[in-house]
């Protein structure tokens, strides 16, 4: 089986919560992978696959391919499970395209959240009333609505105070990786925070679930981005330089599962990011080491996260990703390993998780807004969050 | 039975919904009796209850009644109210609890009842039952002094 490539990325303008209105999800989405095609010097009608990942209603493939008219679909497929499957939908990509099923294939995000906001992704529904009422639900839910605990960011916190409690992390090492974001973030003229980050304006903010303050958290954005994935072979005809997916995994532990949602994970990866064997798998694949990652683009839903993927695909030991951020590892451009150098989820845009694939294929490529110099492979990662999860490894062009 | 500890979250947060493997935790909530799903094959404890044991793949389980009794495995002091229904019911703290008697089956709950700088991981921590509704018993945890 030959290998694939990332051909073209899109994207439309960021927004802020809710100001994308009154566009919407389809259309969004549609704009970006028109933008996605004409990069990589392909035509809508092309396309004959799709690769999504964190299923949504709105963003359907069939809806997606009437709306474009797409000629004859022959792949479309969705990796099951949320966010964790950014980077691992390219993955799912680059299968369709290796195994021949599809030729040109299509992994987009759209997200829109002026009614339904991710950041309490998992309040209860008001509108149904349980068995106890009317409707139905779900029982493992039960477990933990009833605490108050609904929003990621709530979850993560559990998490990261169990990450300080054993390893010894700090919220300055948590500061770090939100400092280093806006950094970033502050060159790039697409990015919606751009204004400089201090510690004094970390440490001033309203906590919001200790140990996470303000900017622990993500933002909450509106937009859509898209990549073109096809063989190898074709991107060497198409109109921008080779990005080769050296590899891709996803999925992890069994008894990761539902994650941070459950909260029964086996306490030696309780303070993890879910990764670790994902990590494994996906060096094997690529052939690599960590050490040979000039450049990580980490899914920073919540800044723990980072430290602790950091931690998990082996760019320091497990319970020493405070300290590998502490001493400007993960700034660009003299850390020894930038860090989503667009300025990720935090500070560029909440496009879960899309922006870090682009941007690591624009590291690939030479052409980033934040270059690191000679970057030859790029790691993209989904979110930390229920399985499956994923990562994938880019190489630029020999 | 209309105790309920401080803070007492909205009712709506406790509409729950039973399955046939969730229902008896859930009945012997309402009678303040704490039980944990153990599987009768391999002695797994499980929590959520579920139809197999993740262990051994038995599907033939009991309930095991607890102590009550458990340790703070992890904890977060919640001030923001993410949703308008808790707004002025902040600061609370959600809780994850090791139980006494039922290894590595956690609990997901509140600390009440105090306040919440005494809360640490590895507190001791015990049962107090708040009888949300006629129809809904949740467990929360108080430290014990």
């Amino acid at each position: 089986m030959g290998k694939a490539a990332i051909a073209g990325v899109g994207a439309t303008r960021f927004y802020r919560r809710g100001e994308s209105v009154p566009r919407t999800v389809l259309d969004m989405a549609c704009e970006a992978i028109r933008a996605a095609v004409d990069d990589a010097g392909l035509t809508v009608a092309e396309i004959d696959g799709f690769a999504l990942y964190a299923h949504s209603d709105e963003l359907d493939p069939g809806r997606i391919a009437q709306t474009l008219g797409i000629k004859e679909l022959t792949f479309s497929a969705t990796l099951t499970g949320g966010g964790g499957g950014s980077a691992g939908a390219v993955g799912l990509a680059a299968t369709a395209v290796t195994s021949g099923q599809a030729r040109v294939v299509v992994t987009v995000m759209s997200v829109q959240q002026a009614q339904h906001r991710l950041g309490a992704a998992f309040a209860v529904d008001t509108t149904s009333g349980g068995a106890y009422g009317p409707g139905g639900g779900d029982p493992d839910k039960d477990f933990v609505a009833h605490a108050g605990l609904m929003a990621p960011g709530q979850m993560v916190a559990l998490l990261a105070q169990r990450h300080m409690f054993e390893y010894g992390t700090t919220r300055e090492h948590f500061a770090e990786v939100a400092l280093s974001a806006r950094l970033h973030a502050s060159t790039r003229p697409t990015a919606l925070r751009r204004e400089p980050l201090t510690m004094e304006d970390y440490f001033s903010a309203r906590m919001i679930s200790d140990p996470l303050c303000l900017y622990d958290f993500c933002m909450e954005s509106d937009g859509a981005a898209a990549v073109v994935t096809v063989s190898a072979e074709r991107a060497r005809d198409l109109a921008q330089p080779v990005v080769d997916i050296l590899g891709a995994a996803h999925g992890g532990p069994g008894r990761w599962g539902k994650a941070f949602t459950w909260m029964q994970m086996p306490q030696e990866y309780f303070a993890s990011s879910g990764h670790r064997s994902i990590a494994a798998r996906l060096y094997r694949a690529a052939g690599v080491e960590p050490d040979d990652i000039d450049v990580a683009e980490l899914y920073d839903h919540f800044t723990p996260g980072v430290i602790m993927q950091i931690e998990d695909y082996g760019f320091c030991k497990i319970g020493e990703g405070g300290s590998f951020v502490s001493d400007g590892s993960i700034r660009w451009p003299h850390g020894r390993l930038p860090v989503n150098t667009h300025g990720g989820n935090h500070s560029d845009a909440y496009i879960i998780g899309m922006t870090h694939v682009i941007e690591a294929v624009e590291q690939m490529r030479g052409t980033a807004v934040n270059q690191v110099d000679g970057a030859r492979l790029a790691l993209a990662t989904g979110g930390p969050a229920p399985i499956p999860t994923s990562g994938l490894i880019l190489a630029a062009a020999s | 039975m209309t105790d309920r500890p401080t803070p007492a979250l909205p009712e709506m947060l406790a509409v729950i919904n039973p399955d046939h493997f969730s229902e008896p935790f859930w009945a012997k909530a309402r009678a303040h009796v704490l039980v944990c799903q153990q599987c009768t094959a391999c002695g797994t404890h499980r929590m959520p209850p579920s139809p197999i044991c993740f262990a051994c793949q038995s599907s033939s389980y009991d309930w095991d009644t607890l102590p009550g009794t458990g340790t703070i495995f992890t904890f977060t002091v919640t001030r923001h109210a993410f949703v308008p229904y808790l707004k002025g019911l902040t600061p609370y703290v959600v809780a994850v609890i090791d139980l006494d008697g039922a290894p590595g089956a956690r609990l997901v709950s509140n600390i009440v009842n105090g306040p919440e700088q005494n809360v640490s991981i590895g507190a001791r921590v015990r049962v107090v039952w708040d009888d949300v509704t006629d129809m809904v018993t949740t467990p929360k945890f108080d430290i014990i002094p």
